[in-house]
């Protein structure tokens, strides 16, 4: 009775299992390619059509099987095979995004290969699961739809269980290798049902003793090279520790990217982007609250603190790990000036009543997309509603001054303008060409000069203010905003990758 | 054939407008809501959840009365609830944004009524469509999967088309409204059809 409930049972089990992989791997996936190929549309353009590629092709391909050959030994094949396929993509995955990143190829080439080579043979064989069950269940015409309607809804219930748990639990608790090594487990086990009682020891020590060498191997290369590997629910950090014989710095990495660097000797600072920040005074007599967007690694906020004792700053970070991250490695300290929101930037700006002397602004989801709804003229709107009477906007925008890669620049130069009273930029670096892709400052007042401030309160900054002029009437709206179009030829060519040198 | 081929349409076209839906409708509610992980996880969560209702119910429909003209009336409610959401959606987002004082809510309550009929309406085609192109139990796996991989197929080029050619060049309300526009299509391409064609044996 129970053997047969069981039997009854196990292949709902399995649709369930394999659904939630399919999904697991998708999100991990995008996790996976997502520092090599730096443009949220095309990581997720080229996930969901390869996942759906395959699923199509695989589906037309796999009714035949399903019908010529013996369930058990289908399920048996199967299983194994998709662990086999998992441990394939903890193995290769760094090494293979290198590799092809390194050939410079067009980004979105780049992205499909990644999810061809990488995920396809787990897509392709999680994708068989579904019909081989499907063919067993269906007994007769007149309830074949009912079946076939409780296999997929207990897919989907598999897929949204898993992506909850791989988004709240695996990835922030377990991190990336280590859930695809445990969804291999999984598999293996499943597999092991079916075969026989030595076939399913011999199969099981094996896969035990290759996960034991492989986690320790891993952790033993990352102590010796001072790597410290952190997975949030939004990226992965490393923390570098790089000791010379007289020097020890530490960068913050985040993906692929290097944000921060601070000197452990002089405990300084290493100065980046944000001393470009502290142009604001200049527009702003004096100024009590600040508010601060995206600041992952705050070093800044907390060098900000002590430069300012009497301001009191709000910092916007969605991600509440890299506060941790902060403390443990970057001395962030508690200080009751400093007080830390996190949640999305636009939500805040929507729904805080509060108002600001100052909004420093530096928010960027890859290295140079910025998040759609932070880029339109209801969010540049929302800054201004946020700030008091004489208050400043100093925003960092990567761009270049002129040619397809300033177009970005350009429509948010022609927003500011329609919204705020008065708006400067100043670009980090003056060349001739103005092609350089960098960083710009763009200050937006919500006064006109003429009442108080004129240009000698900006004496030394008038040598780097330039006399900028859009040369396009771009505009971007909630309802309209092809970001992701707009910033893509900046992210043309950077595809190097700091990870993959200190792993050499 | 003839038949195969307009139900392979009706799953093709029905598949490429949920995707394009689906994407469209993430990208309305950024601006109120955000794209935190908590936001992205109980919006994947109450798609797959409509998706998984609409998986059931669907196929329990089909079993009980599978017609042609199930699919006719779905093509036209859904032209209906579509127009409605693309002129009415900055007003009741909007309005729903200021009563509500939760993401959570807010989520629930706009999915609920906005995507969760279109979604569960467009959904219902695959079943009803598949139901009525299988004739007997040896060629039920071939039709089935065939019509899977239609499917997967209209759900691609649904993506695709929605962030490379609608996202960057049209405004979302106008993206709404061709939606509309191939629902009509869609019925349009039925309705001419005599019903005795979808007779199943």
């Amino acid at each position: 009775m129970f053997k047969s409930k069981i039997s009854y049972i196990f292949p709902y089990f399995l649709v369930f299992i394999s659904g939630m992989m399919i999904f697991v791997l998708e999100i991990l996936w995008s996790r996976v390619i997502w520092p090599y190929i730096w443009s949220s549309l095309y990581v997720w353009t080229a996930l969901i059509t390869s996942i759906l590629l395959f699923l199509s092709v695989w589906s037309i391909v796999f009714w035949s099987i399903a019908d010529k050959y013996n369930y058990h030994t289908l399920i048996r094949i199967l299983f194994f095979c998709i662990a086999l396929s998992i441990l394939w993509i903890v193995a290769i995955d760094s090494f293979l995004a290198f590799y092809i990143v390194s050939f410079s190829l067009d980004a979105r080439i780049s992205a499909l290969l990644l999810s061809s080579i990488l995920f396809a043979p787990a897509t392709f064989l999680l994708a068989a699961v579904f019909p081989v069950v499907t063919k067993k269940c269906i007994s007769n015409l007149e309830t074949d739809g009912r079946v076939i309607g409780r296999i997929s809804m207990i897919s989907t219930y598999g897929s949204l269980l898993w992506i909850w748990l791989s988004i709240f639990v695996f990835v922030p608790y377990l991190g990336l290798d280590m859930t695809l090594i445990a969804m291999a487990i999984i598999c293996v086990l499943i597999s092991c049902t079916q075969w026989k009682m030595y076939i399913k020891s011999v199969i099981f020590i094996l896969f035990c003793i290759w996960t034991v060498l492989y986690i320790h191997k891993e952790n033993e290369f990352l102590q010796k090279k001072g790597i410290t590997t952190i997975d949030t629910l939004y990226s992965r950090i490393h923390v570098v520790d790089d000791r010379g014989p007289l020097s020890h710095f530490r960068m913050f990495i985040i993906d692929t990217r290097i944000l921060s660097e601070y000197n452990m000797k002089t405990k300084d600072l290493t100065p980046y982007v944000e001393e470009k920040f502290y142009i604001f005074p200049s527009f702003i007599e004096s100024f009590q609250d600040v508010l601060m967007i995206w600041w992952a690694w705050y070093t800044f906020p907390n060098e900000f603190v002590g430069t300012f004792p009497d301001a009191r700053i709000d910092v916007v970070e969605i991600d509440e790990k890299m506060k941790e991250v902060a403390e443990d490695y970057f001395f962030l300290k508690d200080n009751p000036n400093l007080n830390i929101i996190h949640t999305d930037a636009r939500y805040y700006l929507n729904t805080s009543s509060q108002k600001y002397d100052v909004i420093l602004w530096d928010a960027y989801s890859q290295l140079r997309t910025v998040p759609y709804q932070l880029a339109t003229r209801e969010a540049i709107q929302a800054k201004y509603d946020a700030l008091k009477e004489d208050g400043v906007v100093v925003e960092n925008v990567i761009s270049s001054l002129k040619g397809e890669t300033s177009i970005y620049l350009q429509s948010q130069y022609n927003m500011f303008s329609e919204i705020f009273d008065e708006v400067y930029i100043y670009p980090s670096h003056i060349d001739e060409k103005g092609e350089r892709v960098q960083n710009i400052f763009l200050v937006a007042l919500k006064w006109n000069t003429s009442k108080g401030m004129s240009a000698q309160y900006r004496h030394e900054l008038l040598q780097n203010e330039l006399d900028f002029s859009s040369q396009t009437d771009i505009s971007l709206s909630d309802d309209y905003a092809p970001i992701e179009n707009i910033t893509a030829p900046m992210n043309k060519n950077i595809r190097k990758n700091p990870i993959n040198t200190l792993y050499d | 054939m003839k038949k195969l081929i307009l139900l392979g349409l009706s799953i093709f076209a029905s598949n490429a407008l949920i995707m394009i839906f689906e994407i469209i409708w993430s990208r309305i509610l950024w601006p109120f809501i955000g794209t935190s992980i908590l936001v992205w996880s109980s919006l994947i969560g109450i798609i797959l959840f409509f998706i998984s209702v609409w998986n059931y119910y669907g196929w329990i429909i089909a079993d009980k009365r599978p017609q042609i003209q199930d699919i006719q009336k779905i093509f036209i409610l859904s032209w209906i609830l579509v127009l409605i959401i693309a002129w009415g959606k900055d007003m009741f987002l909007f309005y729903l944004y200021n009563v509500t004082h939760h993401i959570l809510y807010y989520l629930v309550i706009v999915s609920v009524l906005f995507f969760w009929p279109v979604s569960f309406l467009l959904g219902m085609v695959s079943p009803i469509a598949m139901k009525l192109a299988i004739s007997d139990l040896d060629t039920v796996g071939k039709i089935v999967w065939i019509l899977n991989g239609v499917s997967a197929a209209g759900a691609i080029l649904g993506t695709l088309c929605a962030w490379f050619f609608l996202i960057p060049l049209f405004w979302i309300t106008t993206i709404l409204l061709s939606l509309g526009s191939v629902c009509i299509i869609m019925w349009w391409c039925m309705i001419f059809i005599p019903s005795s064609t979808w007779k199943r044996k």
